[in-house]
Formats: structure tokens, sequence, C-alpha cells
């Protein structure tokens, strides 16, 4: 029984290292697949090891140790069967000194390199997060395929080609520069958002709540923020994250259905994750800088901290809107200012702004299901029935579809 | 005398164990946390993640006024996680408790208690 409790505690102690160590391999080889697959090793190695003589003091630099000697010595086999020199492709000899492994300010920027090298420009989004899972969080690709919808072996076919993308482009392995790091972390910290998003609201399909993505996100922006913890806006990300994930239990009732942020038992929100992102976020405040992210946890934050709907701060979360536009003038931050305006100044002040970004979003089907309950508050039962139908059209989730149908039913009552 | 039973680790690990495995663990705890509730007094407190401290560092300026950064006092393998206060009449008794709640990857320091405060009044 105690062995089988290791196990686990063996597992979760490597799935943490694990961002790092690849991290660190891939400096050291210059190869994404040849540091993967020498971290298994190396895994393997400890499994072996650590239960009869103990977990080492260091954990983190055996297991660098034992996966860098692996790749010397597949790269030396490699080499003889090609016969070249060994000596020009085996990287310079390190000192038998593990500090310079652990070495904290290099490793931090092997994580952010390894991170943004799967946030490559000519992947799509969608392939960026398969690639960061894959590689960094270290998921089989049968999960990744499963949160993503997609049949295993097509998921293995888009991440062999991404890997194959990625591996020309040559991101310099010097340390970054201060303006590099910090383009840097606004790649990753994006790519991290849309991990999160797609976990948070499922593009398509049955499962409305896909809350392991939610978690890797959140786990990689718990490293992030780790290895940088200065940077407000990760702050800010994190804080975000957690007021949004705090709401998990009470997203969905017992038949599966969505259930709407007024409508949430806000007794099943987790306080004490909400209590951890209103720390960060105050923390991310004291500091001066304001960014899209930290705006976007202010809102969540107004919203976490409603013990009731009614006691929703709506004017503070239009003016947070209003202030996230100025950053970030796009139309899906107008939808969003506009479902607050709605609160404040009634729906036909919201459609009013709607108008102005109708074009930008005909295929977006929450702005079709927000004009369609602005209309329904305006009792124009016709144009909201109309409104609704659109956002059936545009591949809703069951959960989604499920309510747009109930609302269809309800407008047709009223007709 | 009070010993405080101080409590090491690799952090983000535990959330990444298996829900039963994470709840046998919780299950340690609350077990000794009845325990020491029926004996005494005992403080314990489980700590946020060492990234969302502020460390507070001397200057050498003629205000003396710390320097206030974000981030955890040191950059360590092992972070602190939490910690007991309990008051125990000998050092076994301590080391037993501590051994109660130990895992296969942390690390609990056992240190007496040199003067004790607030809450919890020094005997």
């Amino acid at each position: 029984m105690e062995d089988l409790d290791n196990q686990h505690w063996l597992e979760a102690r490597f799935a943490n290292i694990r961002p790092k160590a690849v991290a660190a391999l891939t400096r050291q080889f210059r190869d994404l697949d040849l540091a993967e697959e020498v971290f298994s090793v190396a895994c393997l190695k400890a499994i072996q090891s650590w239960p009869d003589r103990g977990v080492p003091d260091d954990p983190f630099a055996w297991l660098l140790v034992a996966g860098r000697n692996a790749g010397l010595d597949i790269i030396r086999k490699n080499s003889r069967r090609a016969n070249t020199d060994v000596t020009l492709s085996l990287p310079a000899e390190k000192p038998a000194d593990q500090e310079e492994w652990v070495d904290n300010a290099g490793l931090r920027d092997d994580v952010l390199r390894l991170l943004f090298i799967c946030c490559h420009p000519d992947l799509p989004p969608q392939d960026q997060l398969a690639l960061a899972l894959k590689i960094v969080a270290g998921l089989r690709v049968e999960e990744i395929a499963g949160a993503f919808l997609v049949k295993p072996k097509a998921m293995e076919q888009r991440i062999t080609r991404a890997k194959k993308t990625v591996a020309a482009a040559e991101v310099p392995f010097e340390a970054p520069g201060l303006v590099e790091r910090g383009r840097r972390l606004r790649a990753v910290s994006l790519m991290l958002y849309l991990l999160f998003n797609e976990g948070w609201s499922a593009s398509s399909g049955e499962t409305h709540l896909r809350t392991d993505l939610c978690e890797e996100a959140i786990r990689l922006a718990r490293l992030l923020f780790d290895l940088f913890p200065a940077m407000s806006e990760l702050m800010g990300l994190l804080a975000l994250f957690l007021f949004q994930h705090s709401r998990r239990d009470a997203r969905l009732d017992e038949e599966g259905h969505l259930v709407t942020l007024e409508d949430q038992d806000r007794t099943l929100w987790d306080h004490t994750m909400i209590g951890e992102a209103q720390l960060l976020l105050d923390k991310s405040l004291r500091n001066g800088s304001t960014g899209p992210y930290q705006i976007q946890a202010a809102i969540a934050s107004i919203h976490a901290r409603a013990a009731k709907p009614q006691e929703t701060d709506w004017r503070e979360i239009e003016r947070l809107y209003a202030a996230l536009e100025t950053m970030q003038p796009t139309p899906v931050v107008r939808l969003n200012r506009a479902a607050a305006v709605a609160m404040v100044d009634g729906p036909q002040a919201a459609l009013n702004l709607l108008d102005s970004i109708g074009n930008e979003l005909e295929n977006y089907r929450w702005f079709h299901a927000a004009r369609a309950s602005f209309l329904f508050d305006l009792k124009d039962h016709s144009a909201a029935k109309v409104a609704y139908q659109k956002t059936l059209l545009l591949q809703p989730t069951e959960a989604e579809r499920q309510f747009l149908l109930d609302r269809i039913a309800l407008c047709e009552k009223y007709l | 005398m009070h010993y405080s039973i101080l409590i090491y680790g690799p952090e983000q690990v535990f959330e990444r164990l298996p829900e039963d495995e994470r709840e046998k663990h919780l299950q340690d705890h609350r077990d000794l946390q009845q325990e020491l509730s029926s004996k005494g007094d005992f403080a314990t407190v489980r700590l946020m993640p060492s990234s969302h401290a502020v460390t507070l560092k001397p200057t050498a300026g003629p205000s003396q006024k710390p320097l206030v950064v974000d981030g955890p006092f040191a950059e360590t393998k092992e972070r602190f996680m939490g910690f007991y206060v309990v008051e125990c009449d000998t050092l076994d008794e301590a080391v037993a408790y501590a051994s109660q709640i130990s895992t296969p990857h942390g690390h609990i320091e056992v240190r007496p208690v040199s003067w004790a405060g607030g809450m919890l009044a020094s005997s």
C-alpha cells in the first residue's frame, strides 16, 4: 500500500518538475523531441532508484543530470552509427557542479522560452495550445485529443506538424533582454488566456466545462508567476483564472444545463479560491501599472464579491469595461460593455451600443445571444426569437442549446 | 513547552494527487487537529504559495525604511508551506505528532518555541 501511495506522489512530483526540466534540457540539446524523450528516461530511472535509496535532496537536479546523461548517450550512439565526429555534436561539457543547472535566473528564461516556442505565429492558436499541453504540461496525446474533441490520430498528426514548424523557427537560446522578455511574456500570457477560455467555453460539443484545460492553464500560470513573482499582469492573469474557476461547480445544474451567473448558487463558489484571487489582484494593483488582465480580474472580482446578484456593482463594471476598451478597442470588449450598460442604463442603451459592432460580430454567437436577451427584456419577443434562432445556428454547446431552446419556447408563448 | 511543527515541501505537488489520495492526507491533518484540540490550545496555518509573498528588504538609506518587493525571501527547492504550534511535554511527543502528517515528498522540522504571543500565550 505504501508503495502504491508513493507512486502517486512520484507521478505528481515528476509532472511538477517536468516543465522546468524539459525547458532546461531543450536549451541543452536544442531539440524538443530529444528533451522530452530523455526526461521520460530520467523519470524511469528515478522510479527504479528513489523508492530504495530515498528521494534525493534535490529531485529536480537529479532528474536533470539523469536526463542529460541519457541524452549524451543517445547522441554518442547516433553519431557512431553515422560515423561523424562526436565532439562536434556533443554539447559543451558542463562542470560537475549541479548549482549551475538549478540557477533560477537562467531557468525562468528557459521555461519562458519553451512556452514561447509553442506560441509560434505560423501555428493556428489551437495547435499552439496542443503543443504546449504536450511538451510543457506533459499531457498524453489522447488526453489532448479528448479535450479538443478530435480523434487521437488527428491530434498526433497536428502535434507532429506543429513540432516541425517550431523546430525550423530558431528561437535564440541566449538569455533574452528586457524588451524581448516582456514580448515573450505577453505572447505566452495570451496563449494561457486562450487555453483557459478553451476550457471555460467549449467552442462546440457536449462538454460545456472542460475543467482539465482550465486547470492546466492555472498550473502554467502559477508556474510562470512563481518564476516572475513581480510581474503585475501575471498576477492579474492568475487572479482572473481563479475568479472564473471558483464558479466551476455552480455553472452547470444537475442535468448538465448551463446556469447563468445571475442564477448560480453562490454558496457553491469556491471561496478559498476567490480569496486567493482577490489577494493577487490587490497585490498587482499596488504596483501602480494596470493591464487588460488586471482589469478583467477586477471585473470578475466585483461579481465574486456580490453575495447576491442584486448586489453587483454594475456601474463599476461598466467603468472597468470602458477602461478595458481604451486598451483593447475590440468588438468583443464592446459587447461585454453593452451587457453592463444594459444593467445600468437599460436594454435600449445596450442595443444602441451593439448596433456599432453588428457587422463585425455577425457570426459570433455571444453577440446574437446578448442581442436576443436585450430584445427579450424590451418585450420585442418576435425579434428576440429571431435572434435566439440565429444563436442556435452558430454551434452552441449542448448546454447552451438547451438554454436557447427554452428561451425560444418562452418567446413563442408571448407571441 | 510549545513546539512548532514546520512543514516544507515542493509546491503544487499535493494539488496534482488523485482526489482520494489528497482526501486521505487531509484526513491525517483533520485527525491531528482533533487530537490536539481535545488536548488544549494549538494553532495551525496553511500558507498560500510563496510566490504570493512580499518581502521587506532592509535598506542602507538614512530613513532605514525597508524596501517592499514582490516574491518570497529566498528561492529554495523546498518551500515553507504551513505550520502547527502545539504544547508538548517532550520532544518525542512533538515528533510523534509530526509523523502523523508526514508525506513521501515533504520535510517536517520540529523546532521548540522560545516565546509565543497573540493567540498563544507563552507559559
